[in-house]
């Protein structure tokens, strides 16, 4: 559910979590990333820096500059103010994946789990977009949900998280995609395998500028499927940064 | 990379340049970082007159042993790590001269578990992204995002002060941290005590908790007895059992209790966000404290208020000031 009213909860004594809801939906996220905007837009004195997510915020500020409750009584005044967001700029990002294989091997159990074939599972992971709730856990990893799903996939989560996940793995858990940006522990099905950096830590294309995570709360991603002979084309136009990365600049209405 | 200083001869177990960390990445899972003792790192700037959020070395249970490649001023602050030159044990907490052809030589940590090697000018490596921290699930700052290792040279920095102006500065022993004793880690309750049952919370506030073996920058885990969870209503969001939740943001010091067992508390590399009920957070000032715990020491949790933790955290950055400097 959505509540009435956000609910400022302590996180220490320089972090404030802003609950819109415990429901993990567009209509949550679209209220959080509305309120982080208007956060930003306010710049309130002391306050350091916001994570937005699913159906909540954090917000990291400094005590020494504002007092706990000021800051929540001023975000509170925001929070009451601003209109509800019915559309955001998003961008449409595609990203190429090469399904199953030795790093996707989870493929056929997750196609199982939703009985269909492992092409059926394809098509309906490539033509649905998927929406960008939450981005972080690892640098840069987006949690994505389906948006026009005709059928939702969803799997069970790893019993026990296995060691290594390499950088690249597309992951479902749930009914959550994720992307591996860095190799890490996982918990995620492996479905398959992108040749395409989300995280840059050298910033090695104009893209990464800004920030070396690619991907934003709020923007959506298109998946298509490559054969093993694109995937590798695509890997050495990677490594010789030239690969053109698929981005439009878009709005998104709920 | 400014004047090569420091050759490591030998690289410890976790060795890192920290600053006081980066900000404004934490919305793409990017943590602060920085020292995980911050007024070890600021008194040892402090010492050597440079800006307080100046790179040093961390050292984590074990110290390294460097070449001293040019004449420069060290400070060793933190836990205590019986270091020496030359053969000769140096004092923490105070300036010292080291000379070309010196060989600093740490041991394990005899008090305490981080140590910090400051010296004048600072570690002289690129900011990323705002910063010198070393992230290492992110590969990013420090030397090339990784842990100092053998082989590696060091630069320094231009010092702000001429050299000979440090010597003999040392940090009264009235305002150093204390050590041994009863260890209390203060937390604020929240954000998601609510999930928790009240009978629980007290035993999260009484009892003895062991440092577990598996703790390190991005989370201290902490053995101590089951913890016990509110029944939930409807449907379960986020997952079947009851310590999950919908993903939220994790503060850095946020206590998760994944299943009600060992409460895991983050540190400056913990992660962004996570699915398990957070009972409370660690206050700013007690990272620091944290920071110096050993392998399987004992702590108890107390609970304080939002005001009490911010006198704490200015009482904590009004210590490190000149009065408290004096010379021999």
């Amino acid at each position: 559910m959505i509540y009435e009213s956000p609910r400022f909860l302590y996180s220490g004594d320089q972090y404030l979590t802003i609950e819109i809801g415990d429901e993990m939906t567009l209509k949550a996220n679209f209220k959080v990333i509305g309120l982080d905007q208007a956060i930003k837009e306010a710049k309130i004195k002391g306050v350091i820096e916001t994570l937005p997510g699913w159906r909540s915020m954090l917000l990291s500020y400094d005590q020494l500059v504002i007092h706990t409750e000021d800051l929540i009584s001023e975000l509170k005044s925001i929070s009451e103010r601003i209109p509800e967001v019915r559309q955001i700029a998003s961008r449409l990002i595609t990203l190429p994946v090469k399904y199953g294989g030795r790093w996707g091997k989870d493929l056929d159990f997750a196609a199982q789990q939703n009985n269909v074939s492992m092409e059926d599972f394809i098509t309906i992971h490539t033509e649905t977009i998927h929406w960008i709730g939450m981005v972080g856990f690892t640098p840069g990893s987006p949690q994505l949900m389906q948006l026009s799903p005709h059928q939702l996939l969803t799997v069970p989560k790893y019993v026990s998280p296995r060691l290594y996940t390499p950088k690249g793995t597309i992951g479902l858990g749930g009914s959550l995609t994720a992307i591996y940006p860095v190799p890490s522990p996982g918990g995620y099905q492996m479905i398959g395998l992108t040749p395409v950096p989300i995280y840059d830590r050298f910033q090695s294309f104009d893209i990464f500028e800004e920030s070396p995570a690619l991907l934003r709360i709020g923007d959506r991603v298109k998946f298509t499927c490559v054969d093993e002979e694109e995937f590798d084309q695509i890997r050495q136009q990677v490594w010789e940064c030239n690969y053109k990365f698929s981005i439009k600049s878009e709005t998104f209405s709920l | 990379m400014g004047r090569a200083t420091f050759e490591v001869i030998q690289q410890g177990v976790f060795t890192s340049v920290q600053d006081l960390g980066r900000r404004g990445y934490f919305a793409v899972g990017i943590p602060p970082s920085g020292s995980m003792d911050r007024f070890a790192l600021r008194m040892g700037n402090l010492l050597l007159k440079n800006p307080l959020e100046e790179a040093g070395i961390e050292v984590t249970g074990l110290g390294v042993k460097l070449r001293v490649l040019e004449n420069t001023v060290i400070a060793l602050t933190g836990g205590d790590f019986d270091a020496k030159i030359d053969g000769t044990s140096i004092p923490c907490w105070h300036t010292i001269d080291v000379r070309k052809g010196d060989i600093l030589s740490m041991g394990e940590a005899k008090a305490g578990w981080r140590g910090y090697i400051c010296v004048a000018g600072g570690i002289d490596v690129p900011m990323v992204l705002g910063s010198k921290s070393t992230y290492l699930t992110g590969a990013l700052g420090g030397v090339r995002g990784r842990l100092i290792r053998k082989g590696d040279v060091l630069g320094v920095g231009d010092p702000r002060v001429p050299l000979d102006t440090l010597k003999g500065r040392k940090v009264k022993g009235s305002v150093l941290p204390q050590t041994g004793g009863e260890k209390k880690l203060r937390v604020v309750l929240g954000p998601q005590d609510d999930h928790v049952k009240q009978e629980s919370i007290e035993v999260f506030l009484s009892s003895v908790y062991r440092t577990s073996i598996h703790s390190n920058r991005i989370g201290y885990r902490f053995e101590g007895p089951q913890l016990f969870f509110k029944e939930r209503s409807g449907a379960q969001l986020g997952g079947s059992n009851p310590s999950n939740i919908v993903d939220d943001g994790n503060a850095i010091g946020a206590i998760q209790i994944p299943g009600g067992k060992e409460p895991i508390c983050l540190g400056p590399d913990g992660v962004s966000m996570g699915g398990y009920v957070k009972i409370a957070c660690l206050i700013t000032v007690d990272m620091d404290k944290m920071a110096q715990l050993r392998l399987r020491e004992n702590i108890q949790f107390k609970s304080v208020t939002i005001p009490e933790a911010r006198s704490a955290l200015e009482e904590s950055l009004n210590r490190v000031n000149e009065i408290n400097i004096e010379v021999e």
